[in-house]
Order: structure tokens, then sequence, then C-alpha cells
């Protein structure tokens, strides 16, 4: 395997050539980035219907009625509810392995699971086959390492210790530790020479076949002498247990990891917090390895690291890989070119959502998304992400670099190019200079222009209030600065290959002027103020709480199809209506008051309709109001412009909507007298009845 | 006077009760076993100071008499605390939700009751009859069917294969605009669901209704009603009706106090956006916060609903206002 | 002279799953005008499913096997429901039903009631009828200004005496009072049938008193018939019946009521019990338990016959026995 650094130095180059030549010959034509799944350009929907669903039943009626395009959640157990969409060629479906995976987590510090070579043995009491066999009913595959998805191609190790399938040598070994059996079958514990005290095997109910896993070890332990506890109980109760106490001793365990695989440091280094290392595994060749994976400066020296760091836990075994589950992501067959992310919810991605279309229709679908929860607190910046949240975020925001979904390569994105070079920070050490070149037609929902300023913003506002999600990401950043309008510099006290995903991939950028105002980063909801703005290929649009959330397509986005038909926002007016256009300037603390604002009707051969001037109010706040009494029924283009000679080159925005002006309706007023004489006709009819009543 | 200290003596009993529940209310959720903050960093990883800070920002952190207190207090000043999960005041989140509920659980009501009684008199003035045999066993039947399991046959036969009514929800995705478009649109998107419900609700109503007019048709009075030469509606919906009414009362008094709670798995099978499907949600997020404020409100409004049915049971029968 | 109403052969079963319970068979009797008659005799011997046969609101499950009810010239039983209903309940026929105590509906006023009784049957305003009604329960000793309370409020003998008020209340023909004092004490007992022969005699009522207490009957009627198991044995006026009493049960049932003014003797009662209607002994009714049953008592039904002037009776024996009278 080649060196991605490599290749994407000379991507760089290539890419610079392009560019320059395409500057030369033509108007900049909207450029596809070119991928492993081929040119990536898009969208092609109009609108992203994202559909809340109370319960995966409906969710599944949904698909089978078309209601729904792609879906959250499905489970290869709930195939034959589909059944019927299947054989009438209406759903279509990918398949993959997960890319994640199921074990058991031993409590590496309680002893006797500090000896490695009692979790040796219960290593030799665990059948994987019979677990893919019996407890998935056969779908999932039997895992030996932790990253062995097929999606990891060259992370996986190709060397590490099995442990086959034996309860007699599980014995001797424990005979050879001193743990003998006892006259009543169970093994003595040689510090106290009386029987062992049971382990206790943690086991959550929501999953069927983390029942079977623990049973099947429980069972084993039974045969093999050791003495166990299972407790079967919800995730409410194994959580805390694990996660924050780890008072347990084998617990059913189950990961996701995201393509890059550092993740691995996360969970066995015995630096990582004990929420994450819920193993409570502290071995020091173990953490060199890790750290090698984590922090190597190239590929080859992570690589090796990652090698090295399986082949080490699978000797250690403070985690027992069973298996991986095989999954099946049903789609509704109109659309093409859906596209498979194992290591997210299948074809439901920022990826599908973005770059598939309709079979019939290329531009202008509409995509239904089945989800089983309303979002929570949709925002770049929220600690918790919870999923559906994601989906929102990963459509509305975008980040510098994007990784290729088979690949794992950087892809250019809103970076079009970026360098690499070594850097000393101030107190001595290696770091990373990292220079990011952006593409220079990057809008921001509300029009505004994205620069370098923004993408500095980001990074040192996640940093300074230390976000979380991101904060692992930007320890080492030490410095951000801007290099002109659209080259942004961070400069890192690590010399980590995966550096430049930290930076470059791993935090979507935000809007400065939205969120330097912002004193909370993680309570702020941006969805309240409408402020949910990025320069995604969607933009949000509304959020019915418990119905759905709706994002039209970003007309503007910087990989839209040249050909593309989707246009902007589409004010619907009636003939009579007014549409106010509202905006507020302010250059630090001052009120700019002396801009113009102007909205220009414009017609569709591009003649001047009519020109509306906006007022400006002593707090910088300006509008303008859209009058169509004077405009005829028909289709328009208005844009809405902002300009102020505040700096030299001054500052102003654009926006660009269609106008659809409608003739007026039929009045609705008769309608509702008409109610209402029904209703008062029906109140006295019955008054009148009531009276003569008691005389009939 | 008597009417007087009747309504004060009912109204000082209610407000105990309440006093009770919320405490039993608070004692509860103490004691269920499970942590939303461990779900929480279940989620995300959290690290140890993240943690502390989720529980101080739930005032878990403090004593459990601190939080009994801080709970009491802030209940009965309407304010229920915030959501583990949506992070929203939780007495929002139950606003938002309310009008749907009310709409959905109050037609069905409404609707099962009136059914219910009618076919209950009908049964009832033709005690063994082909129609009372019919709708009483239908009744039965109703009421035992799972309503879920109904739920999502109604949406395989009328959403999936025939298509005549929505599978999800209460509006259409987007909502229409007009504001007579919306009333058709929620109320095409109730039918499926009021539907199910009367199905499960009517049988109760009707057998509960008949046995009260079977007992009341032997009265002597009905009768004295009869030899008047009373038509036979008189007969039935004055007379005997209004004195069958009386154990019908408390039940339909119940039954609007628990509206609130809305149908738990109603709502869920068709994701409609109420209280129902609220409590649901709390349930399997353990967002006791969440649970602890809907139950609070539904305690109210059963302990209400049941002073109301005194008060009402004191209307319809002037010997208990007597007394 | 035709009689007010007129019931010929009067044949009314109960259909039941156990058989059919015979409970009015073969009853024949008129009323004049302005006549008061008695009908007295055991619990369960048919009174008062024919005094409900004469407004037609037998139970649903009376069938009615032959005879007629004739009513001024109307044959009752060949109404339609609902003429029956505007014309004969309460407008020519109203009744003080047994157990009157229940008969008035709990949780409507008693002026309520009686003025539905009005506006159901006259075109009256609302006004109207309730001034009616006032003096209605003037005239039956109820305060009017206890007129808006309900029936609770009310003494036993008070809603006796409303319930009296409503059966006069649309100026009815014939009054059907049926036990009408059973459960009250003497003492109000004695008011209300003083009310009942009063109003009868004032306003030229026809009226029916059942009862099984004979000496109400004595007091209030001018004619009584006695029934025994679902049939009349004896028809005469009430001072004959009570002078000469000729059928053996008639006899019994005197005799086992004591007098209080009159020669002391020893109560004579009836052994025995009524018969079982389900199944009724053949011939005449009452043999087994009569002292002068004969053979033909056994197979033949003793006809009701005007063995004397005015006075009818239903006994095989009643002419060969004269020493029995």
């Amino acid at each position: 395997m080649n060196n991605p650094r490599l290749i994407l130095r000379g991507k760089f180059l290539l890419i610079a050539a392009t560019l320059l030549l395409s500057f030369l010959l033509q108007p900049m034509a909207t450029a596809a980035v070119s991928s492993s799944i081929g040119p990536l350009e898009g969208p092609y929907f109009k609108e992203i219907r994202f559909k809340i669903y109370a319960s995966s039943e409906a969710e599944v009626a949904g698909l089978l009625s078309g209601d729904v395009d792609i879906m959250d959640f499905f489970e290869a157990e709930q195939i034959p509810d589909i059944q019927p969409g299947l054989t009438a060629g209406t759903i279509e479906t990918a398949q993959s392995a997960e890319q994640g995976m199921w074990g058991y987590s031993f409590q590496c510090e309680r002893y006797p699971l500090t000896l490695t070579k009692f979790r040796q043995a219960i290593a030799h009491l665990v059948d994987k086959e019979k677990y893919v066999r019996e407890g998935l009913q056969g779908l999932g595959y039997v895992i030996e390492t932790f990253i062995e998805s097929p999606g990891y191609g060259p992370w996986a190790a190709t060397e590490y210790v099995t442990f086959e399938f034996n309860p007699t040598l599980a014995g001797e070994i424990l005979d050879g530790i001193g743990f003998v059996k006892g006259s009543d079958g169970k093994r003595i514990d040689p510090e106290t020479g009386e029987t062992m005290r049971p382990l206790t095997i943690i086991a959550r109910t929501e999953h069927p076949h983390r029942i079977y896993a623990a049973r099947e070890l429980a069972a084993q332990m039974d045969i093999v002498g050791i003495p166990y506890d299972l407790q079967e109980v919800p995730r409410s109760v194994a959580s805390p247990l694990v996660f924050l106490e780890q008072n347990y001793d084998i617990y059913t365990s189950g990961w996701g990891g995201g393509p890059d695989v550092d993740w691995l440091w996360d969970i066995f280094h015995s630096t990582s917090p004990p929420s994450q290392n819920y193993q409570m595994f502290k071995n020091a060749t173990v953490d060199a390895a890790l750290n090698r994976l984590k922090f190597g400066s190239t590929y080859e020296e992570c690589l090796e690291g990652a090698h090295e760091a399986q082949y080490l836990l699978s000797e250690q075994v403070p985690f027992i890989p069973l298996y991986a589950k095989a999954y099946l992501s049903p789609y509704n067959a109109r659309l093409k070119n859906v596209v498979d992310l194992p290591w997210w919810s299948g074809v439901t991605n920022a990826f599908t959502m973005t770059f598939a279309t309709d079979k019939t229709q290329k531009y202008g679908s509409v995509l239904n998304v089945g989800w089983t929860s309303d979002p929570q607190q949709p925002s770049p910046m929220y600690e918790i992400n919870w999923w559906w949240d994601s989906m929102l975020n990963n459509v509305i925001y975008d980040s510098l670099i994007q990784l290729d979904p088979t690949t794992f390569e950087e892809l250019p994105w809103l970076a079009e190019s970026w360098t690499t070079e070594p850097w000393t920070p101030p107190g001595g050490g290696s770091g990373l200079k990292l220079s990011f070149n952006l593409r220079d037609d990057v809008t921001w929902h509300d029009g505004k222009p994205f620069t370098a300023e923004d993408v500095v913003f980001t990074w040192t506002y996640a940093k300074e209030q230390e976000n979380p999600v991101y904060i692992s990401y930007l320890k080492g950043l030490q410095n951000a600065e801007t290099a002109g309008t659209y080259t942004a510099v961070a400069y890192l006290n690590t010399t980590s290959f995966w550096a430049l995903h930290w930076v470059g991939a791993n935090v979507p950028m935000i809007p400065k002027h939205i969120w330097e105002n912002i004193e909370d980063s993680v309570r702020y909801q941006p969805i309240a103020d409408g402020n949910l703005i990025g320069t995604g290929p969607y933009k949000f649009k509304e959020y019915k709480p418990g119905e759905y959330v709706l994002v039209e397509a970003n007309p503007k986005w910087f990989l839209k199809p040249a050909d593309s038909t989707l246009g902007y926002t589409t004010y619907t007016l009636t003939q009579g209506d007014t549409k106010p256009f509202t905006k507020k300037v302010t250059v630090g603390d001052d009120a700019i008051t002396n801009g113009t604002y102007t909205a220009t009707v414009m017609s569709a051969a591009g003649a001047t309709v009519k020109t509306f001037t906006g007022t400006a109010a002593a707090d910088g706040t300006y509008t303008v109001t859209l009058d169509t009494a004077t405009i005829n029924p028909g289709t328009y283009t208005v844009t809405v412009e902002f300009t102020a000679p505040v700096t030299a080159v001054g500052i102003g925005s654009r926006d660009d909507y269609n106008l659809v002006v409608e003739e007026k309706p039929p009045d609705y007023t008769m309608y509702y007298a008409g109610l209402v004489v029904v209703v008062v006709l029906v109140a006295v009819g019955y008054v009148v009845m009531r009276r003569r009543a008691p005389g009939a | 006077m008597g009417l007087l200290s009747y309504v004060a003596k009912r109204a000082a009993f209610a407000v105990v009760t309440i006093l009770i529940i919320m405490t039993m209310n608070f004692v509860i959720f103490r004691m269920m076993p499970g942590n939303p903050v461990a779900m929480i960093a279940d989620m995300v990883r959290l690290r140890p100071e993240q943690v502390a800070r989720l529980y101080e920002l739930f005032g878990l952190d403090k004593p459990l008499w601190d939080q009994y207190v801080q709970y009491m207090v802030q209940s009965l000043r309407g304010f229920y605390g915030y959501s583990y999960y949506s992070q929203r005041p939780i007495a929002e989140d139950i606003m938002v939700r309310l009008p749907n509920t009310l709409l959905l659980v109050g037609t069905a009501t409404v609707l099962s009751i009136v059914i219910g009684m009618v076919i209950g008199i009908l049964a009832a003035a033709r005690r063994g009859s082909l129609v009372d045999v019919t709708a009483i066993s239908f009744g039965f039947l109703g009421n035992s069917v799972p309503v879920f399991w109904l739920g999502l046959i109604l949406l395989l036969v009328f959403g999936v294969d025939l298509k005549w009514f929505p599978i999800r929800g209460t509006t259409s995705v987007p909502a229409p605009t007009d504001p007579l478009a919306l009333v058709l649109d929620i109320m095409w998107h109730m039918t499926l669901p009021t539907f199910a419900l009367v199905i499960i609700l009517f049988g109760g109503y009707a057998l509960i209704m008949r046995a009260a007019m079977i007992d009341v048709l032997t009265e002597d009075y009905i009768q004295l009603a009869r030899a008047k030469g009373l038509d036979e509606r008189t007969v039935l919906y004055k007379h005997a009706l209004r004195n069958a009414m009386l154990p019908m009362v408390t039940v339909i008094a119940l039954a609007f106090g628990f509206l609130l709670s809305g149908a738990l798995l109603t709502e869920t099978v068709f994701s409609w956006y109420g209280l129902g499907r609220y409590i649901w949600d709390a349930i399997l997020k353990q967002d006791y916060p969440a649970l602890q404020g809907i139950f609070f409100i539904i305690s109210v409004m059963v302990v209400a609903a049941n002073l109301i049915a005194d008060l009402v049971y004191g209307f319809l029968d002037p010997r208990i206002r007597q007394e | 002279m035709t009689a007010l109403l007129e019931v010929r052969g009067l044949k009314m079963h109960y259909g039941t799953v156990k058989g059919d319970v015979k409970a009015v068979d073969d009853v024949s009797f008129s009323l004049e005008a302005g006549e008061s008659l008695g009908i007295a005799g055991e619990s369960g011997c048919g009174k008062t499913s024919v005094a409900l046969a004469l407004m037609k609101l037998q139970p649903g499950n009376a069938k009615f096997l032959g005879g007629s009810i004739t009513l001024d010239g109307m044959n009752v039983l060949a109404l339609d429901d609902e003429k029956i209903r505007r014309e004969v309940r309460w407008k020519r026929i109203s009744m003080v039903p047994q157990a009157a105590m229940n008969a008035l509906n709990p949780v409507f006023t008693v002026k309520d009631q009686i003025i539905e009784a009005i506006l159901t049957h006259e075109d009256v305003s609302e006004k109207e009828a309730e001034k009616r009604t006032l003096e209605l329960l003037k005239r039956v000793g109820i305060d009017p200004s206890r007129a808006g309370n309900y029936p609770h409020e009310f003494s036993g003998g008070m809603k006796q005496r409303a319930m009296i008020a409503m059966a006069l209340a649309c100026n009815p023909e014939i009054v059907i009072a049926d036990e009408p004092t059973t459960a009250l004490d003497v003492i109000v007992q004695a008011q209300v049938l003083k009310v009942i022969k009063t109003l009868q005699r004032d306003l030229g009522l026809s009226m029916i008193l059942i009862s099984h207490d004979l000496s109400v009957v004595a007091e209030t009627c001018e004619r009584t018939v006695i029934m025994y198991a679902g049939s009349i044995v004896e028809n005469t006026s009430t001072v004959e019946m009570f002078r000469h009493p000729l059928h053996p049960y008639s006899v019994g049932l005197i005799g086992a009521f004591p007098k209080l003014t009159g020669e002391r003797k020893r109560l004579e009662s009836i052994t025995g019990n009524p018969p079982n209607l389900l199944d009724p002994p053949p011939g005449c009714r009452f043999h087994p338990r009569c002292p002068h049953a004969r053979d033909v008592c056994t197979r033949i039904v003793p006809p009701l016959l005007e063995t004397h002037e005015n006075h009818m009776v239903a006994c095989h024996m009643v002419n060969r026995h004269p020493e029995y009278r």
C-alpha cells in the first residue's frame, strides 16, 4: 500500500496545475472531487425530509409504502418484515460487515483477572463459530483482532495470537497457575486456599446475541469450575457499573469505530480515562505500541504500531474479540448511486444524501429519511452527538478535508489543497505546520463568504471552549493564523500522522459571525435561533418537533454539478403580499448605518423589474420590504444586496432567491362565514327542538 | 351550606392525596435502578470531570433530602426541572405536546364514551336480542385486542396497502400552511389512531352502561314513566339514563383524568406527537425529571377528575347533595 | 247501560325458560263510571298483572292468549303502542303503582315529574302545567312550597300522596291504585286512604284498588273482586262480600282477617300454599286447598256465574251446599 500522504502531495501539484489551467482557459466551472466511488458532485435532491417515527415497526411500514427511502436503523432480524418490498422489487439493499465488533471486556484490575494466564484460560472457553451460528443466526463474522473488518484494509494485524476453543486446555492452564478444582468441582483460589469468588458477568438485555454470548460463556465456566454471577440487565443498569464504576468482571462489550483507527489508543491506553478504557488495562509495552499508532509521524510507523498493538493485545487478552454482525441496509429502489458506509448506518449517511439521486428524476426529487427519534440538540459544538443530530450536522456542515468513503484517503473539500511542514514549537520539540488553501467560492448558508477567518475561529473557539468532542483533536494546537483571505495555518506540537485528520477532517467549520458571540458553545441551541448555518450541501429549513426536519438543497454548494437545475430558496407570494428582509450590521461594537440595503426583482430574462430600497435603524438593523402589489404573477429572481463603505474594500453581502408571484386565490372568508352560519343554524335548531321536546 | 362543606371536604382530601402522590413519585424514581448520567456517558465516553458536571447539572450531586425539598418546591411552582435529554424545561416539553394529546385522546374518549353509552343503552333496552349480543361481543373483542397489534394492522391495511391514511404523524411533511387545509390534514392524520382507540375503548363503556341501564330499567319509576305515556326515548334517555349515569360519571371522570397520559402505545404506533409518546420515550431513556413531571400532572388531573366526579355526582344525584 | 271498562275472558301468560306462567286466566269484570272496584287476593295471584294489562304495560315476555279489554267501547288490546301511549295511558287510565316509594324518579323534583305527565298529554304551557301541579299537590295535602323538593326529601306518606296527585294530573277517567298503602304505617295509611276516597268521590272517578289487604278494600271500594291463582273466584259488592262470601277461598280470606267490630271468633286460616302458576292444578285451581272439594273440582274449571243477584262466584259446590253459607 502506498503512503497516502505521498499521493496527496502529488495530488496537490496536480490540483494546483489543474486550477491554474482552468483559470486560464475558462471562467471557473464547478469541479467535481474524484474519489474511489467516482466523481463527487451534488446535491441532486431539492429537499431531504427527515420523518420522525415513534416505532420502528411504523418506520418499516413507511419503507414498504414508499414514505421512507432510507432509514436510521435496520437490523438483519427485520428482513422478514420488508420481504414484500424485496419481492416486489420496490426495496433494494446494501449488505456488508459491520465495522465494529462485539466481545468480552475484562476488568483487568480485579483479581484474578489481573492474571494474564487466567484471561487466556477464559479465551479458550469461547466457541466463536457457534456464537455466530446460533447467537447471530449466521448473520455475522468471526473476528480475531480489533480492526479486522474488511473496510480497515491493511490496518488489520496479520499476526496475532488465537485461542482455540478447548475447555480441557483452559482447565490445564488454570491448574498450572494454581487454580485447581476443589472437591465440589469449583476452582480453588491459591491465595486464600478457598473456593474462588464468583466472577460477575454483565450482559445487556437489549441485544439477544449479547445474552446468548454471556450464557454460553457462563456454561463453559461452569464446566471448568469457575464460579460466576451472571447478571442480565438493561443498559440503564449496566452502564453505570461498567462505564462509571468499572464494577464488573466480564462485560459483553460492543465497539463501533470510525475510519481512523487511532481510537484503539482510547480503549486500551493506560492514560485513557476509565470511562473509555473501562478494562482498566495498563501495560507499558502495549502503551508504547499504541503511542506509535496514535502519534507516529508516518503512515508506516502508525501501521507498525497498529499491528504491534494488536499482536500484544491478542496475547494479553484484556478483551476477547468475538464477532462482527452482518448488516443489511434497505433503501427504496428508486434511488441511484447510494453509498454504503460500513462504519456509519449503512446507506443512511451524508454521502448518500448528497451524491445519490432518483433514477427517474436527476434533479429536484425529495429524499425521505426515516428517523426513530427527534434530534436532540443539533449543533456542531454539542458534546453529546446524538446519532440523529450528527446526520443533520453532516449535511449542513463541511470540514476542510473529507475522507474517502472506502479508501479513507483525504479528499479536498473546503480546502482545495494543503501542505504539511515540520515546525518547532516555541518550547522545543517537534511539531507540524499545516496550511490549508481554501476554496474561494464558498459561502455560508446566510450568504456571507467563507474565509480563513472562519477556519481559524473554529479551531481556536473549539479549543478555548474545551469542547468535549473536539478537544482531543485540538489538544496539540499551539497557534492558528490566517495567511491571506483563503489560507488558514495551524501550528501543532505533534507530528502525528493523524494530525491532518484531527484538524482537517474531524472538526466541522462553523461561521465566526454567528458563534463569536456565543459564550457557552455546548449549551447553545442554534436551531432555536435559526442559526444552524454551515456551508454544506443542505440548508436547514424547518423543524417540527415530533414530526420532521426539513433541509433544502444549497444551490451554491461548491460541488454543485454544472447542469444542476436546483434553484435558490423560493418565496411563493400571493400578489399583494409583502416579504420583509432584515439584517443587522455591526463592526465590533459599532452599528453601521450608512450602508444600502436593496432588493432587486429581476425577470427570468434578466431584466430588472423593480428595486426596493431599505431603511436603516440606529442599531444597524436594515429592513427592506418586497411588495408584490405591482408585480404581475410570474416567476422572478430576487437579489438582496447590502453594501457599506466601511473599510477600504467595503463590506457587503448578497443573497439570491426565487420569487413566484401567484394570483390571489379565492378568499377563505366565505368558507369560514359559511361554517359559522352552519354552526349557528345547528345550534338554533337544537335549541328549538329541545324546547319543543317536552310537549311532543 | 351542606354543599359547601361537601366540596371543602373533598378538596382537602384531594390536596392531601396529591402531596402523598408527589412524595411517592419522588421516592419511586430514586429507587429505580439505573443512572441517567451513565447512559449519556455510555454514548459519548465522557471524562470524569464531564461526568461530574452532568451530575451537578441535574442536581444529582446533592443529598437526597435536598433533592426532595427542591423537587417539591419546584413542582408546586409548576417547574418540573429539565429533561435529561432534550435539556429543555419539562413544562415546555409537555405544553408542546399537550394540544395533540388532548385532540387525539379527547376526541377518541368522547367518541368512545358516546358510542359506548349508546350501544350500552340500546343493548340494555333490547336485552338478549341480536343487537345486544353482537354489540357486547364486539365490545369485549375490542377491549381485549392489544392496541399495538391493532394499530400495526390498521397501518398495514389502510396505510401501506390501501394508502388511504398516512402512516405517521400529526401532519403531513411538510405541514400545509393554509389553516383550513391544516385542519383537514390533522383530521386525516388522526383518523386511524382515533379509530384504533375507539375500538379499544368503547367496549368498556358499553358494558358498564349496559349493566347500569339494566339495573335501572327494572326500577319502579321506569314502569311509572311508561305508564305516564312517555315515549320510549324519553323513558330511556331521560328517566333511565340520568340514573344509570351515576356509575358512569366516575368512569368518565377517570377517563378524562387519564387523558393526559395519552394513549401510550397508540401514540407510539402512529407516531403521534403527544404526551403518551413522551412518556414512552422518557421511560426508554430513563428521563426521570420528565417522568416525574408528567406523572405529577397526571396525578393532579386524576385527583381533580375525581373531585369533579364527586361534584357532578352531587349535581346528578340530589340524595348526595343533601348529605 | 254499558260499563266504562269491560274486561272479558282475559288470558295472559308469561313466557319463561321453564314454560308459561299462567298468570291471568279467563278474567272478566267490568267497571262502571264512578265506581270503585277492589281486587283482592294473595300476592302472586295476578292482581297486578291484570292492572298492568289494562294499560298494556305488561312485561316483554307476556302473551295475550285471549279475551278483550274494552274501554268506553274501544278495544284496548287492539290499539297500537303509540296510540295506547298517547290516548290511554295516564290520559284515561292512570295509576298509583305498587311501592309508590320507589315509583318517583329520585333525580327529578316531584313537581317536574307531575308537570312532565301533563305536558306529555296536553298542549298547555309549562306555566299552566305548573299551576295545575301545585293545585293538585294542595289537593292531596302537600304544601306547594315543597313541590320543588326531590322525592327523597318527602316522607313515605307524602310520596304516596304526591303519586296520587300525579295520577290525577291528566284528569283520567280511571285510576288504578296498586297496593297504595302497603309500605305505610297504619296512621299514614288511614290518611292516604281518606285522600283517595275523598278524591274519588269528589271527582267522580272510577277506581280500581288492588290490595292483598282486605280491610283496605273494604274501607274504600263499593265492589270487591277476589282473585286466586290468576282467576277471579268471586265478584260482588263489598257489603255482600263481607257479609256473605260464597267461595271457600273468600270465606277463608275474610275469615283470616280480624274484625275490629263484631263478635270475636277463632281466626280461620287456609291451609297450604297458592299453586305454582307454571303448572296450576287442573279443574278448580283452589281444589287442593279447598275443604269442600269434590271429584268434579279436580277436573272441570268452575265458571264464574251469577249465582245470586249481583254476586258472581266460581265454585262447583256453591249451590249444593247451602249449609255452607
